[in-house]
């Protein structure tokens, strides 16, 4: 998203000065053509029911916790890695809240920081897989993919364990009725005080994506992220403890996936043996829309939160214009395409010389440009 | 063998008889190196004379099996990276210097990164930047720029000033024109003559006689691990800097700059007449 605005000049023909205009604007905007795009398509087609506050709350509180995946994910991914397990370790994760709440009927405030830890020593276990060990991130946490989803059926004996426990007096008790506000549907982002009326999804992934921006673009952990991903060779000759950081993003990875292991959850009422199952993919497809490059070095929490914006407002778009599922999932994909060609600048540039020559043939008798 | 006594003042950096083995490989074999303040020492060989495992010795990268390091008169011991850091001595390398998707400032403090209450201090980063690089007359379009928009001399004298930032004694810098153009390579080269007005030592390796020629004091040649001689900078000629390299007078450059060459010059070198006699025809 950097404004690589290719440099239109403003002579030659008119019609095609507005063409220049375009591109141009275009470049500064890549980002932001895909959410304003979705957003345009739902208001056209679904103006009131689209744009009505429960409905979006809806829409981002159902992929909210895959949204806090992305934001692991884009750590990972700025460092040049992957983590293909962060399905599994959410999965895990609230397999752990709801056999804790079950169980041992413990407050929400013990479960969230448990169900963290838990999630920060399996990305530990990738981090230092890929580091100490030398295993390429893809192969390590693809083994760990398998791994964590095996612990998490074992665990639960193949049995989805809900999360609506109920008292002796049939009614909830307290700890499963404070557990519901993790991610139960119904309350609302937008109205009400704080506390009674917080959707706690929404609100979730929002905090996690202004921290998770703020970390990056203003600590120096954050710098040596970015230099990790661009020149890891240098980075380390710079003093940059390049083995520390990739195990940290690694393990981020992997307390945010334990964070929304419990979002998942509640907001399922129940924790599934194969909850999160292909979350990877929709995480790893949220960042490559907002900008990230798997190479490394490039993106942004900002991008990935609006990548996931367009995910999810795109499944709720064309889930209110009854389209099929079939059909969602090959525009998601194309969607994922057109995205990353859009991202490229050297591509806007290219477009921008392919109008600006268009513009010289067309008019030959106006000013003689060399360039 | 000129260079070697001519200053009289004590070197801040001396290697005394470094050696360095890898598993069969005899790398380097008793090697003494002297650089002293404001001294452009240019490190030359072929490849695999021993250069870099001189240099990594000397950095940190490696140790060195035996033999001694002195800094400022003191023996020390240089056993990884930081501690030639803490020192004074700076590594440019060739290629790794500089992370493309940051931008100057970010490259410029990367690994010591000005903080203010635990938040990156960007202002105060980017106002020394500026000073560092007005300092060294380097003109760059902005400090806010990533490296990659950069041009290849500009982007070498980037990590050359960003090794200055530790305020070192002795400026390593590993072929630091290599791939640069004419235009960049003379920016180069002005910024290694600003680095010695400055009183740095500065240790330059380098393929290219005519930079070696342009801004060493000193010559010191490697070959096969050892010291092949010291010159000095600008009383030698070229053939004798490439004699000592490559070993011998005669070899493929000799041979060649002989036949080249108005027949007199050849004749003045005996041995080289000599060979070219009789290798004749090649």
């Amino acid at each position: 998203m950097t404004g690589d605005a290719t440099t239109a000049t403003a002579e030659g023909p008119t019609r095609l000065v507005g063409w220049r205009r375009a591109v141009s604007l275009l470049g500064s905007l890549q980002g932001y053509i895909g959410l304003v795009l979705v957003l345009a398509f739902g208001i056209v087609t679904r103006g009131g029911t689209f744009l009505s506050q429960s409905n979006l709350t809806n829409a981002v509180g159902a992929f909210a916790s895959r949204g806090i995946l992305a934001v692991g994910e884009t750590l990972v991914i700025l460092t040049a890695g992957i983590d293909l397990s962060v399905g599994s370790m959410l999965g895990l994760a609230s397999m752990v809240s709801a056999m804790l709440l079950v169980n041992q009927n413990l407050p929400p405030w013990v479960i969230l920081p448990a169900c963290m830890l838990c999630g920060a020593v399996m990305g530990l276990a990738n981090g230092i897989g890929t580091t100490w060990l030398r295993i390429q991130p893809f192969v390590m946490t693809l083994a760990t993919l398998s791994v964590f989803r095996g612990i998490d059926r074992q665990l639960s004996d193949n049995v989805s364990v809900g999360t609506q426990v109920a008292g002796a007096d049939g009614k909830l008790t307290g700890n499963a009725d404070s557990f519901q506000l993790f991610g139960t549907p119904g309350h609302n982002l937008f109205t009400g005080v704080v506390g009674a009326g917080v959707y706690y999804p929404v609100l979730a992934f929002v905090v996690v994506c202004v921290v998770g921006q703020l970390a990056l673009s203003q600590t120096r952990f954050g710098r040596h992220v970015y230099a990790v991903g661009g020149n890891e060779a240098a980075a380390r000759l710079s003093g940059v403890n390049t083995d520390r950081v990739k195990i940290a993003v690694f393990t981020l990875c992997g307390l945010l996936a334990g964070f929304a292991g419990p979002i998942d959850a509640a907001y399922s009422a129940s924790a599934d043996p194969l909850a999160g199952t292909s979350y990877e993919l929709d995480a790893i497809a949220a960042a490559v829309i907002g900008g990230a490059s798997l190479a490394g070095g490039r993106g942004s929490i900002v991008g990935t939160f609006v990548g996931a914006l367009i995910l999810t407002l795109l499944d709720n778009v064309l889930g209110l214009n009854a389209v099929s599922d079939n059909l969602q999932l090959i525009i998601k994909g194309c969607i994922v395409v057109v995205a990353v060609v859009l991202q490229r600048p050297d591509l806007l540039r290219g477009a921008a010389d392919f109008v600006r020559r268009v513009a010289r043939r067309g008019a030959p008798a106006s000013t003689g440009r060399s360039s | 063998m000129t260079g070697q006594a001519a200053r009289t003042d004590p070197p801040v950096l001396a290697l005394r008889g470094v050696s360095k083995r890898f598993g069969a490989v005899q790398a380097l074999t008793a090697v003494d190196l002297e650089v002293h303040a404001g001294e452009v020492v240019a490190l030359v060989g072929d490849n695999g004379a021993g250069k870099s495992t001189l240099v990594k010795a000397i950095s940190g990268v490696t140790t060195a099996d035996e033999g001694a390091i002195e800094f400022e008169g003191r023996p020390v011991h240089i056993g990884r990276p930081h501690d030639a850091q803490a020192l004074g001595i700076a590594t440019v390398y060739q290629d790794l210097a500089l992370a493309d998707n940051l931008d100057v400032v970010g490259n410029l403090f990367l690994g010591r990164e000005v903080r203010r209450f635990g938040v990156l201090d960007e202002v105060e980063m980017e106002r020394r930047s500026r000073e560092l690089l007005d300092t060294l007359s380097i003109k760059i379009p902005s400090v806010r720029i990533p490296v990659a928009s950069l041009s290849g001399g500009q982007r070498q004298t980037v990590a050359i000033s960003r090794s200055l930032l530790g305020d070192p004694k002795i400026v390593i810098l590993d072929e630091p024109t290599a791939a640069l153009g004419v235009e960049q390579t003379a920016q180069v080269l002005d910024l290694v003559e600003r680095l010695r007005d400055r009183g740095l030592g500065v240790i330059l390796i380098s393929h290219n006689m005519a930079d070696v020629r342009a801004v060493a004091d000193r010559v010191a040649v490697l070959r096969l691990g050892r010291n092949n001689g010291f010159f000095d900078g600008r009383g030698t000629s070229q053939e004798e800097i490439i004699s000592a390299i490559t070993g011998a007078t005669d070899n493929a450059v000799t041979r060649r700059a002989a036949r080249s060459a108005e027949p007199g010059a050849a004749d003045a070198d005996p041995v080289a007449a000599e060979t070219s006699g009789t290798e004749e025809g090649q």
